[in-house]
């Protein structure tokens, strides 16, 4: 695949998973909805890590600051975090299973929702910690699919 | 490789706190988060065809039967509403004598207009609603919004034909309370939870019972006085805390309703609404 049509397909990716963000969800439904933009990074970081570092997570944070409304740095700061996690791990996560790998995104999708509360709680907004664990869940099990679209997928 | 990822991390990070603390303090970001909410409404449109198709499906595919029953059941309600309205005229009328009576300050005198929910928020953390009216229908920061139940919110961003609004549930908001049966004042704060309020600093010698009503109490002029905001649902004393712990059921149907009002209040006279 040339790099042109890489990146279309990363582009692609990260405007199907904006899409998807944006679907409404209703009452506790919303509890178990992935953070599709997250995913779509971690994949990229978990898989091609010499091609996708902080900074490519760093931009992506704040484009996802943009689609969820909230203050802007809010997201850019968390996935600074995720993507810092990731790069870190990386030496061991590319050679990682299929199993192992998801329980990398749901640790950091974890993470990731954990520091997003403890930010707004530092705002001095309370805020319940709930949904942590169903979104989490749902943000590993989106991991095939998200692989499987972009093309990196190692069980192909 | 650790010493230069780190370095990144930390520039990273503090450019993102300093836009945080931008973006809360000042209106510097203000025309890029407009720039990014024109460039995703087609996506935010795109997001809530499944929803569309659902709401024209129900409206369109329902049975003749179906629309017989609604359509029966519509007349009674209409019918229960016409003679509560009269008895509320008379009430309204008792009340502003009343009011003339003690010197009171001007009546407010509420307008509303019509709008529909055109989107939701896309995470758990906040709990606003994008509607479909916007600064050309007069609408403004800081507006109230109703449903058929209760307050639902204000507007916090108001683009030219939408409008963001701020759910009371959500963390960040409180509003101004006093109980209907006694007037006893309180502050209900949103807790992120679509069907719970907290009412807070409520001492325990405080007249607040199971079941009590609540209504917005007008106090910082920001909601207009009397709307259904919710009814106590628990009263609890933890051990060594000064203050009771007080649960609030909303009125509105935060995560249901899709038509909702927005009021004009009369102290926003210079702007239009539709009675």
């Amino acid at each position: 695949m040339d790099i042109s049509t890489r990146l279309g397909t990363i582009l692609y990716a990260l405007l199907i998973a904006t899409v998807l963000q944006l679907v409404p969800a209703y009452g506790g439904w919303m509890d178990w909805k992935p953070n599709f933009i997250l995913v779509v990074v971690m994949v990229l970081m978990i898989n091609q890590p010499d091609q996708f570092g902080v900074i490519f997570a760093a931009s992506v944070g704040l484009f996802a600051d943009g689609v969820f409304g909230t203050t802007v740095g809010h997201f850019m700061l968390v996935f600074t975090l995720c993507g810092t996690i990731l790069v870190l791990l990386s030496r061991w996560t590319r050679y990682f299973a299929l199993l192992y790998r998801l329980l990398v995104v749901f640790g950091v999708s974890l993470f990731a929702t954990f520091t997003q509360t403890v930010l707004i709680n530092l705002q001095g907004f309370s805020i319940a910690l709930d949904y942590l664990p169903g979104m989490a869940l749902m943000s590993a099990l989106m991991l095939p699919l998200v692989e499987r679209f972009i093309g990196v997928s190692r069980e192909l | 490789m650790y010493s230069p990822l780190l370095r990144r991390m930390l520039i990273l990070c503090l450019i993102a706190t300093a836009l945080m603390i931008v973006d809360r303090s000042t209106t510097w970001l203000q025309p890029l988060r407009m720039g990014a909410d024109y460039v995703l409404r087609p996506l935010n449109w795109i997001g809530h065809i499944p929803r569309n198709i659902q709401q024209w499906s129900d409206l369109n595919l329902a049975s003749k039967e179906q629309l017989i029953d609604d359509n029966k059941r519509l007349r009674q309600e209409r019918l229960i509403y016409r003679g509560r309205l009269q008895r509320m005229s008379e009430l309204a009328a008792e009340n502003l004598r009343l009011l003339q009576l003690l010197n009171a300050s001007e009546l407010l005198i509420d307008s509303v207009l019509v709008t529909q929910v055109i989107g939701v928020s896309p995470t758990p953390q906040r709990h606003t609603l994008t509607i479909d009216r916007g600064a050309d229908d007069g609408a403004y920061v800081g507006q109230p919004l109703l449903d058929s139940e209760g307050l639902m919110g204000q507007l916090v961003t108001v683009f030219d034909s939408h409008s963001v609004a701020l759910l009371i549930t959500d963390g960040s908001h409180a509003l101004p309370v006093k109980v209907l049966r006694n007037g006893v004042r309180s502050i209900a704060e949103g807790t992120a939870d679509f069907n719970r309020l907290n009412l807070r600093y409520v001492s325990p010698t405080a007249d607040i019972k199971l079941g009590d009503q609540l209504l917005s109490s007008g106090l910082g002029g920001r909601f207009p006085a009397g709307y259904p905001v919710g009814i106590v649902s628990s009263i609890e004393q933890k051990p060594g805390s000064v203050f009771m712990d007080i649960a609030v059921d909303p009125s509105a149907l935060l995560d249901r309703s899709t038509h909702l009002l927005l009021v004009f209040t009369s102290d926003s006279n210079n702007r239009d609404g539709l009675d």
